[in-house]
């Protein structure tokens, strides 16, 4: 049981940096990027195709080619999307992430496996060795969630990024680049989405269509954390992590597999109840 | 000649069909039409009721799960009854979803159908006792008699004469009141509730219908494909598929989505060298769809492109009549008793008391922001006051909802104009006689005479209400192509339609021009006597033409009543 509470926490950070990815996202234009896991997943699967190795140039590769992806897909889909529902442009990335499948399956099906970037077993805490690339999620998690709070909070740019989520236009007229920003953040959240698939895949494996698991994961982590919140997403892919070697360490042997994605929804569910309610009521007031 | 035909076509058939339906190709159509069939389930709830889901992939799964349990465990139901356990299984699923889709907004419920499916495929798909479990499960052929449908072209037949019926249901669905229930709930549920439609039941019977559909294309797959496990309906192979299939295809009715669900599914099969590219076409041909179209996915295509004579401008000598059509029960009487309204200190309404004598006019006057459309929204229920009762038909209307309370009799217009733009306006005077339309849910989806009947009666009625209000010719134009004046007659003719006995008219003579203000007067003295109307109105004169009594609210308090005529 300690046990499993400690590899929970240690995949908190994989799933945490997801949160991170689609809350960045989300704080710019009210859009959940559900292609946000495919995205990580294709730019690995198209890194390792180029074989360079995974470590360094690999990595450096599928960040490149994770924020490439997504200015591109803000640039050229999502920035013409200004007058349209948001339900419409939460669909496009529907289409982003079926683009991405279809290419990982076409072309990329070939890309074979992935060594960690840095090997080794890790630190041994009650008997259990967290991996290094757990560690590093975890402290990437960290340091993004602390980065954006100074940022938010403390930087000019910051200010204007808040200004531009709130109000487009008004924050044109007062000079403040929202186009700028926006392309800004999709790229970010690009990198991050290509920094969780790599670390997650030495432990999880990636594959053409891999993203969905992961997609689940970090959409109950950044609903969880909450989204205008400090350390959001740390605390939600903590508790996604725990939730889901808990249930798997009580349910899985008694014939029950992927408890955890039962209990996952069911904690979507409820707090998309609370949570859409809330929205409402400071919408009404 | 055509005896000749009849005589040497089977023969011919039997000869040709072998050679160009091969197994593998009759194989591939049936998993295109699975594909259509799923696609224009979730057209249900996506086109209709505007509601995005991820989990019908799933939906369908609970339906090839539950069938194929039963024709293949225990006593081994036949085939139909495995169809009928699979609607079954995929109503209640559907009706799940849909009891989130009634509170969850948006991007909420998009989340939740997202959740839904990938715990269905990861987990309740493994579960043993449900499913059987990681190794999956083998699904027998449907058999008649001694005949099994175990060549794939014999099941394609079968497969296809299924899908001609949901296609049927769809088409009977989207014609009947049940369709334009569900349009008008998304495009406006506290217009649609004015009208007796109520917003949550009717999504839910959107979800439900849509389930059952979805569950019996599920266990059409199943039993095509002979097996199933937990990655047979997996997210991303069949519930993100079906979102292209339907937004793409669903432009153009049901015909795209069958279209689009062969272009998906047969063509790479049939081609090698298409092989792979179906998923990274269709996702292109989807972002370009949503990105073009600003109005997004919702809001079915006007069907029908009927035309009707041209008849003149302006209501006609008949449009007042309609307010005289006879009721068996007497006008009703209403009476507010120590209303009162607080919002956030604000104190609306102020202890107001009104009696309003059956088959009488009485217009409210008052500065803006003096009450008046509040105290419509009480009497209506769109506003639950915080003290005080409102009697009308002979009983209290507290618990009631808007839509019961527009079920009982009471109708009303709206300031802002109450109507569905996006529909044409035959559509709207069809749902303003939607309580009036007592066929049931399976009468409409299966076509019946009665349902056929109480249409084309409707439909006579609307088309003779347009004409007598000066829109004949515009029957078939979408109301919001009106111009405003044309709205608010619109607006009044749907309301005098629906047989409310109680009309709460908000400024009904804003906007009008002089001649529609003249027929406004002379509807309003002839619903002297068989209706009951409580008007709120700016123009004084207007006012004073037309009521018996005029109340004055100042600051959400009644004013002493002030005879007509004075100023």
């Amino acid at each position: 049981m300690a046990r499993a509470l400690i590899a929970g926490i240690a995949d908190g950070g994989i799933y945490g940096l997801l949160a991170f990815g689609l809350v960045l996202v989300y704080r710019d234009r009210r859009v959940v990027n559900l292609a946000q896991a495919e995205i990580g997943t294709s730019s690995v699967l198209a890194a390792t195709l180029i074989g360079v190795g995974m470590w360094p140039w690999g990595a450096i590769a599928s960040v490149a080619i994770g924020t490439a992806i997504a200015i591109i897909f803000e640039r050229v889909v999502v920035s013409r999307m200004e007058t349209s529902p948001r339900s419409s442009v939460t669909v496009a990335t529907i289409g982003l992430s079926l683009l991405l499948i279809g290419i990982e399956r076409k072309f990329l099906h070939g890309a074979a496996s992935i060594t960690a970037p840095i090997g080794g077993l890790g630190p041994k805490i009650l008997g259990y060795y967290i991996a290094p690339t757990r560690l590093i999620a975890l402290g990437l998690v960290v340091a993004l969630d602390l980065g954006l709070l100074v940022f938010t909070k403390r930087t000019r740019l910051g200010m204007a990024a808040t200004a531009a989520s709130e109000d487009r236009i008004g924050a044109g007229i007062v000079g403040i680049p929202a186009a700028a920003i926006s392309a800004i953040t999709w790229g970010v959240s690009g990198a991050i989405a290509a920094a969780s698939s790599l670390l997650a895949a030495p432990l999880f494996g990636l594959g053409p269509g891999s993203g969905t698991t992961f997609l689940v994961r970090g959409m109950a982590a950044a609903i969880i954390g909450g989204i205008d919140r400090p350390f959001g997403p740390l605390m939600g892919g903590l508790a996604v992590g725990v939730i889901d070697s808990v249930s798997g360490y009580l349910f899985v042997q008694k014939g029950f597999p992927g408890i955890s994605t039962v209990l996952l929804m069911m904690t979507i569910v409820i707090l998309s109840f609370t949570r859409a309610r809330t929205m409402t009521e400071k919408a009404a007031a | 000649m055509s005896i000749s035909i009849l005589v040497l076509a089977p023969p011919l058939l039997e000869r040709l069909v072998p050679k160009l339906l091969t197994q593998s190709r009759a194989l591939t159509f049936g998993i295109a039409v699975c594909f259509a069939a799923m696609a224009l389930s979730l057209n249900v709830v996506m086109r209709y009721a505007g509601r995005l889901s991820l989990g019908h992939g799933a939906l369908a799964g609970i339906g090839a799960f539950a069938s194929g349990m039963l024709t293949s465990r225990g006593p081994e139901f036949p085939f139909i009854a495995g169809l009928i356990g699979a609607a079954i299984a995929g109503s209640i699923a559907g009706a799940l979803m849909g009891l989130a889709a009634r509170r969850l907004q948006g991007i909420w419920f998009v989340l939740t159908s997202l959740g839904f499916a990938v715990a269905m495929e990861q987990s309740v798909f493994r579960w043993r006792a449900l499913t059987a479990g990681l190794p999956g499960l083998e699904i027998p052929r449907p058999r008649i008699g001694s005949f099994v449908f175990d060549g794939n072209g014999d099941y394609l037949g079968l497969a296809i004469l299924i899908f001609v019926g949901i296609w049927l249901i769809d088409a009977n669905l989207s014609s009947s009141k049940i369709g334009r229930g569900i349009r008008a709930v998304t495009i406006d549920p506290v217009v649609a509730s004015s009208f007796g439609v109520a917003p949550g039941r009717t999504i839910l019977h959107a979800f439900v219908i849509s389930g059952a559909m979805a569950g019996v294309a599920g266990a059409l797959f199943g039993h095509l494909l002979r097996f199933v496990d937990a990655g047979t309906f997996s997210y991303e192979s069949v519930s993100l598929p079906i979102v292209a299939i339907a937004a793409i295809g669903g432009l153009r009715g049901r015909i795209g989505i069958t279209i689009a669900a062969v272009a998906y599914a047969a063509l790479p099969r049939l081609f090698a060298p298409l092989r792979g590219w179906e998923l990274i076409v269709f996702a292109i041909a989807l972002i370009y769809v949503v990105t073009k179209d600003q109005a997004g996915l919702a809001g079915m295509r006007s069907r029908r492109k009927t035309s009707y004579a041209a008849d003149g401008r302006g209501p006609t000598a008949e449009w007042p009549t309609l307010a005289r059509r006879e009721f068996k029960e007497p006008a009703c009487q209403i009476v507010l008793t120590d209303v009162s309204v607080k919002r956030a200190d604000l104190q609306i309404l102020d202890q107001v008391s009104l009696s309003v004598d059956p088959g009488s006019i009485v217009g409210i006057v008052g500065l803006n922001g003096s009450g008046k459309t509040t105290l419509l929204n009480v009497i209506s229920g769109l506003i639950l006051p915080d003290a005080g009762t409102v009697f009308a038909f002979g009983r209290d209307l507290e618990g009631l909802s808007p839509s019961e309370r527009a079920s009982i009799g009471i109708g009303r217009t709206f300031e802002r104009i109450g109507l569905f733009p996006e529909m044409t306006v035959l559509d709207n005077l069809l749902i303003a006689q939607q309580r009036a339309l007592r066929y049931s849910m399976a009468a409409g989806l299966s076509y019946l005479p009665s349902m056929r009947r109480a249409e084309k009666m409707a439909r006579q009625r609307a088309n003779e209400a347009a004409i007598a209000a000066g829109l004949g010719d515009s029957v078939n134009v979408s109301a919001r192509q009106l111009s405003f004046g044309d709205k608010r007659m619109l607006e009044l003719t749907c309301v005098l339609i629906s047989d409310a006995q109680l009309l709460l008219l908000d400024e009904p003579a804003s906007g009008l021009a002089a001649d529609g203000r003249v027929a406004l007067e002379s509807m309003l003295t002839k619903a002297r006597g068989v209706r009951t109307v409580v008007l709120v109105e700016h123009n004084r004169a207007f006012v004073d033409s037309v009521c018996d009594r005029i109340v004055v609210l100042d600051s959400g308090r009644l004013a002493r009543p002030s005879p007509v005529g004075s100023e």
